[in-house]
């Protein structure tokens, strides 16, 4: 009888199976010898220790929240429970004794009799009843989509804050501002000691070559941007890219690409950015504030390496700004040189293409020598070119971890297209044939 | 004749291998009872249908289609589908610069080779011999073809040992498929792709992607191919409906197209898009290729008795004699008049 009663004791503790809780219920009249088992039987230690289960069972839930959430008087007048997390409760949109299959427990959740019958545990027959969704503590912020978050979590660097406000009559249409740098700076004053206020960085622009960029400080974040903004409108400078709208080749503007006339590099502080001009599909490449800047310009295909203080957001800005500005376009080139400026592109056959022809309507009559001319590293100032370091295209076969990786792919190289072609054929088996072919041979 | 389930292939490494066998020298037999070209073989076979291709190979012809069809030194370039590469510069004298044009028109002057207008050809089913001592020998049809070197592929000797002991040339289409086993060609595939499927063509060319259709036909096909025949016109007739000749304009498929036009009373848009263009010198070779092809045709009489055959003179008498939409291209022709008229004026 101990034996069983505690046993039964133990079943009815997971509590969830329909026979053990009609046991229980069956034994419940004799409650009291099992609560004074329990307590003569702590002598039968090998017993109990298999079954022992953590503390968290032997207390309330009150004293759980409270050994989570408790601060000693001390710690809460230096301040420890401000980040105090509050107590959730974990029943919620629950009701007692009415769960998912709605099984009525006679005594518990009904009448125990129906007559003079004792009832059995069953299904309810009433009609059910919606579920009711469980309530869900409502969000502080809106979500936002993660295409129009910014760099990092819900910070405002890389956001857009819109177009910036009409002056009088004039609307900004087509343009968007972003914003590069928002940080806290502080001074000290007399009467308050240390005032913090904001500062933000905003670029402004219509994605066409015209942009601009400015800094403003306010006490509140939200006056700041809306400065920066509409100081940044204020501010637009106009920017020629590499085939934006000159429509001379209709065949080049189909290409669709928009770079910069040529390799620059430029320094602000010490910062330095080295940018390269690219082919179409070959996208925006750089530290992630330039490529925001590209956006909002209108450039489309670039690559930069950035150098030293890159952590300078005001400077890379700066830098990039001042660098588009001081280039020099293929028309300034050819009146410059007095010479065709023509170019050679790999997906138009390398046709000739000439770009820009010299006002005067003719060129010089001397030649340029081949070598003198080196498009590439032309606008890199004092002489001094990027170096450019030679990477071994085929170090991929000379690495004995990689050299493997590839004879073991080879066999594989060409199985992925040749399945697509079966597939578009009908050559390749249907998953029931495949099934049938992996069972064995009778 | 059933396709074999699985052929076997015998490979003669050299032709003097075959020659001991009795069929080759009844193929041969054979071919030069037939014909040598594969033209010539064409013509024997339709007799009834007029053979395009000798008017179409005609230098005249050719000189005529490659005029109309242009050349645009941009278009014809590209932009093609390459990886990504860095544009290269160069600063150039006018003289270097119209030197290195011209090198690049001469080089791109041969992507406007015109593919051969030619009927669908015909099967081929007389056999060579009959051998009933050779029946059920095996389950499988035989195919031997000839790989020796320097034959070229529509010349090749493929024949077929039948189970049921006939020997007979090879059909077309296992002809190529051989041809494409033993000399494979870059972007020709062994199974015919589905994009010549009826429906999926009518999906491209919704999407007006005619020279994608028309370089894969030509890639794929020979130029006698029932296929590339029934696909190159059935383009030919969207763009006719469409009037959208300009897509094809300094490309290789232009002068075919004309062609095809002409060859089917159906130049009348073709026509009216060329004087709409002012391409006037472009109408009156259309016209005068319309009067090669059809030289009993009323315009080609009309025109032949000419006084003074200008242009103007020319296109008013195909209009009167032979167009099917001559107020249209009436009003077009004026409308050109009056501005030409207009330019002199105010010069």
């Amino acid at each position: 009888m101990f034996k069983m009663a505690t046993s039964y004791l133990f079943r009815a503790v997971t509590f969830n199976t329909k026979q053990a809780y009609r046991i229980f219920a069956k034994e419940i009249c004799c409650n009291q010898i099992v609560s004074t088992m329990t307590a003569s039987t702590q002598g039968f230690s090998l017993i109990f220790s298999r079954t022992y289960t953590s503390f968290v069972k032997t207390v309330t839930a009150d004293q759980l929240w409270l050994g989570v959430t408790s601060v000693s008087n001390a710690g809460r007048k230096r301040g420890r429970a401000r980040s105090l997390k509050k107590r959730i409760d974990l029943n919620r949109g629950q009701r007692m004794g009415f769960g998912k299959t709605r099984m009525v427990f006679p005594g518990l959740t009904g009448p125990p009799l129906a007559g003079k019958k004792f009832l059995e545990i069953h299904k309810s027959k009433e009609q059910e009843e919606e579920p009711r969704p469980i309530e869900r503590p409502r969000r502080k912020f809106l979500k936002v989509p993660p295409l129009l978050r910014g760099y990092s979590g819900r910070k405002f660097p890389g956001t857009s804050v819109g177009p910036p406000d009409p002056i009088n009559d004039y609307e900004f249409t087509g343009f968007d501002s972003k914003v590069l740098e928002y940080k806290m700076v502080a001074h000290m004053t007399g009467n308050l000691g240390r005032k913090a206020t904001i500062s933000a960085l905003v670029v402004t622009g219509n994605g066409a070559g015209l942009a601009g960029y400015a800094v403003a400080k306010a006490p509140t974040g939200k006056a700041a941007l809306r400065k920066a903004k509409n100081k940044a409108a204020q501010r637009l400078q106009y920017f020629e890219r590499y085939n934006d709208h000159t429509g001379k080749f209709k065949v080049l503007m189909t290409l669709k690409f928009s770079t910069v006339f040529h390799n620059f590099a430029v320094t602000e502080g010490k910062t330095t950015l080295f940018v390269q001009k690219k082919s179409k599909g070959h996208g925006v490449i750089s530290h992630r504030v330039i490529k925001t800047m590209c956006e909002i310009i209108g450039i489309k295909d670039l690559y930069v390496k950035t150098e030293g203080r890159t952590g300078n957001i005001q400077n890379v800005t700066k830098a990039f700004f001042r660098g588009l500005m001081e280039q020099e376009t293929h028309q300034q080139l050819a009146d410059r040189m007095g010479l065709n400026v023509v170019e050679y592109r790999a997906e138009m056959e390398n046709i000739p293409i000439p770009v820009a022809t010299p006002s005067q309507g003719f060129s010089r009559p001397d030649a340029l020598k081949e070598e003198a001319f080196d498009f590439d590293n032309l606008y890199y100032k004092d002489g001094r070119i990027p170096l450019k370091k030679y990477v071994d295209p085929n170090m991929k076969f000379k690495l004995p971890s990689t050299l493997k990786h590839f004879q073991l792919e080879n066999r594989y190289r060409n199985q992925r297209e040749a399945r697509l072609l079966r597939i578009v054929h009908g050559l390749e088996p249907t998953l029931e044939e495949l099934k049938i072919r992996q069972k064995p041979l009778k | 004749m059933a396709a074999p389930l699985k052929s076997v292939l015998l490979i003669a490494k050299n032709a003097n291998l075959l020659k001991n066998n009795i069929a080759l020298s009844c193929f041969a037999r054979h071919m030069t009872c037939r014909s040598k070209e594969f033209q010539s073989a064409h013509t024997s076979e339709t007799l009834s249908e007029k053979d395009p291709f000798p008017i179409f190979s005609d230098k005249k012809v050719q000189d005529l289609l490659y005029r109309i069809t242009g050349f645009d030194l941009l278009k014809a370039a590209g932009p093609q589908k390459k990886p990504i590469q860095a544009p290269s510069y160069k600063l150039l004298t006018d003289e270097e610069l119209q030197k290195e044009l011209h090198d690049a028109r001469m080089k791109l002057k041969a992507r406007l080779q015109m593919p051969p207008y030619m009927n669908p050809r015909k099967r081929n089913i007389t056999p060579l011999s009959i051998d009933p001592d050779l029946a059920n020998f095996d389950s499988s049809n035989y195919v031997f073809v000839d790989i020796s070197f320097g034959v070229k592929d529509r010349k090749r000797n493929v024949l077929i040992r039948e189970t049921d002991g006939t020997l007979r040339i090879a059909p077309w289409d296992v002809k190529e498929r051989m041809n494409q086993i033993f000399n494979p060609r870059e972007g020709r595939h062994y199974i015919k792709p589905k994009i010549f499927e009826e429906q999926r063509l009518e999906k491209l060319i919704v999407e007006k992607r005619f020279v994608y259709i028309l370089d894969r036909a030509c890639c794929q096909f020979e130029p006698d191919d029932p296929d590339f025949v029934r696909t190159t016109h059935r383009v030919y007739n969207a763009i006719n409906n469409n009037q959208e000749y300009d897509i094809l304009r300094s490309t290789r498929h232009f002068g075919s197209l004309a062609f095809y036009l002409a060859w089917n009373h159906i130049i009348d848009n073709l026509l009216l898009d060329m004087i709409n263009r002012d391409l006037l010198s472009d109408a009156v070779d259309l016209i005068n290729l319309h009067c090669i092809i059809h030289q009993s045709s009323p315009c080609s009489q009309a025109i032949s008795q000419l006084e003074s055959p200008d242009k103007v003179a020319i296109i008013q008498t195909y209009i009167k004699t032979e167009a099917t939409i001559k107020p249209q291209l009436e009003l077009s022709l004026q409308a050109f008049q009056d501005a030409s008229k207009n330019k002199r004026k105010t010069n």
